[in-house]
């Protein structure tokens, strides 16, 4: 097990140190969430009434689609001069690599999600100092289910041909429970307040997260080891 | 079972309708240096491929101190020299190194790297970026990033492809000094001079057979040549 964590921590500050000198997770990720919420801020005749409502899917949509171009490039990097092959070839345990890659684009979506949502609360009118807390949470979670899937489905896509095309092709119909609990709980929170909607959903997420963090943990082996 | 070399048991590899290698016996004693030649699309790279674990063979069986690859412990011990050269362009030359030491669990990641970088006349160069890099200094980095752990098993594919003279020189002196040192040897070359001048062994593929594999005592150039072309057009 320390082994496991010493590697994890290995490829994991790799994987922060190339993202700083690059920035191509945070930059591509966070200009594309941004252009969603000052689009969507303008498509929709926002109210003080309605905003809330809409408010939950926008923002869920937004980091949907920008954490879908953001993964993508976390196997792209190891794909540069096959280094997922010298990283299988060390004796790491496969779950080191998937434990990093999965740990580093979570980092990163909650380093977009700090940049953005100041931005969105602004601009949506929203009150969420309220519920900060629970807000936080529930953001975390449905961060933390969006990785652990779209790490496993990023490193399957990588190796195909079409592969720009088929991680989302193969993700967000997966994710689409997620979503819908994500923005149903976040929902309850600026907009009804209605808490038993809120616990009830994120029972869900976190079912959610369990099962898929465990099976892509478990399954990752199989899908970078050449067959 | 051998168990202190590499050992290919009827090894059989087919991608899809395609069979890159046949039945493929071999055996390389700890501390010979294996030299395998052979025409394009032979199945060299996949036979390494196999002997470091990066493939598993459709059928037969493959181990390196008698045990398959795929076992951590094993990985270990083995480095590899690729087409590819697994170093990462954004990271400097002393983090590549450092790194892939961290990941082999090197004892003093720095250090090691540090003395790899003067062996492959690197140490100048230690704070720039791989992506930097011409080709033959990343494939001197690429040799240093393979010897990390001091393995006992080296598997070289096509090292000198691409080297000019002064690289070529440091590399041979390195081959050299690894065979001293009585590490196990694989390599895969087209440039018979080179090949024949470290190797203890011969082996030479085609069409996915092992068709030759002699010791090198007492063979010369031009004899190569002639046994390569006669089991090569056979």
């Amino acid at each position: 097990m320390r082994e496991l964590i010493t590697s994890t921590k290995a490829i994991l500050f790799k994987d922060i140190k190339t993202e700083l000198r690059s920035r191509e997770f945070l930059g591509n990720t966070f200009m594309f969430a941004l252009l969603v919420i000052v689009i969507f801020n303008f498509a929709f005749k926002l109210t003080p009434e309605n905003s809330p409502e809409l408010a939950s899917g926008i923002l869920w949509i937004a980091f949907l689609f920008s954490g879908t171009l953001g993964i993508s490039r976390s196997f792209q990097v190891e794909k540069e001069n096959e280094c997922i092959q010298g990283l299988t070839l060390t004796p790491v345990d496969r779950t080191a690599i998937y434990w990093a890659k999965f740990l580093g684009n979570l980092l990163f979506l909650i380093v977009i999600q700090v940049l953005i949502i100041p931005i969105f609360i602004v601009l949506y009118n929203l009150n969420v100092m309220e519920h900060f807390g629970l807000m936080t949470i529930i953001l975390f979670l449905g961060d933390f289910g969006f990785m652990a899937l779209g790490t496993l489905i990023a490193a399957i896509s990588v190796n195909l041909k079409a592969k720009e095309l088929l991680l989302p092709v193969l993700l967000l119909p997966l994710l689409v429970p997620l979503i819908i609990f994500a923005a149903g709980a976040t929902s309850a929170l600026i907009d009804s307040g209605n808490m038993d909607d809120y616990y009830s959903r994120l029972k869900l997420i976190i079912a959610f997260d369990v099962v898929f963090f465990t099976v892509s943990s478990l399954l990752f082996e199989y899908i970078v080891d050449e067959p | 079972m051998q168990k202190d070399g590499i050992l290919c048991k009827k090894v059989t590899r087919k991608y899809g309708d395609l069979t890159a290698l046949r039945a493929v016996d071999l055996e390389i004693k700890s501390g010979d240096f294996f030299v395998l030649y052979g025409p394009n699309g032979a199945g060299k790279t996949t036979l390494m491929k196999i002997l470091c674990g990066l493939l598993r063979p459709t059928t037969g069986n493959a181990t390196v101190m008698g045990e398959e690859l795929h076992e951590s412990e094993i990985r270990q011990k083995v480095g590899v020299i690729s087409h590819n050269s697994f170093l990462y362009n954004q990271l400097t030359a002393h983090e590549n190194l450092s790194f892939y030491a961290e990941l082999y669990g090197v004892k003093s990641p720095g250090a090691v790297a540090d003395m790899l970088l003067k062996s492959v006349e690197l140490y100048e160069r230690r704070g720039d970026f791989a992506g930097t890099f011409s080709r033959g200094m990343t494939q001197r980095l690429s040799i240093a990033r393979a010897l990390v752990a001091d393995p006992d098993f080296i598997f070289l594919d096509e090292p000198f492809s691409g080297l000019d003279v002064h690289s070529a020189t440091i590399f041979r002196d390195l081959l050299r000094s690894l065979h001293q040192q009585k590490k196990t040897v694989m390599m895969i070359t087209h440039d018979m001079a080179i090949g024949l001048s470290v190797a203890s062994h011969i082996g030479i593929l085609k069409r996915g057979k092992l068709v030759f594999n002699e010791k090198s005592s007492g063979m010369t150039i031009d004899k190569l040549k002639k046994v390569y072309i006669e089991k090569v057009e056979q």
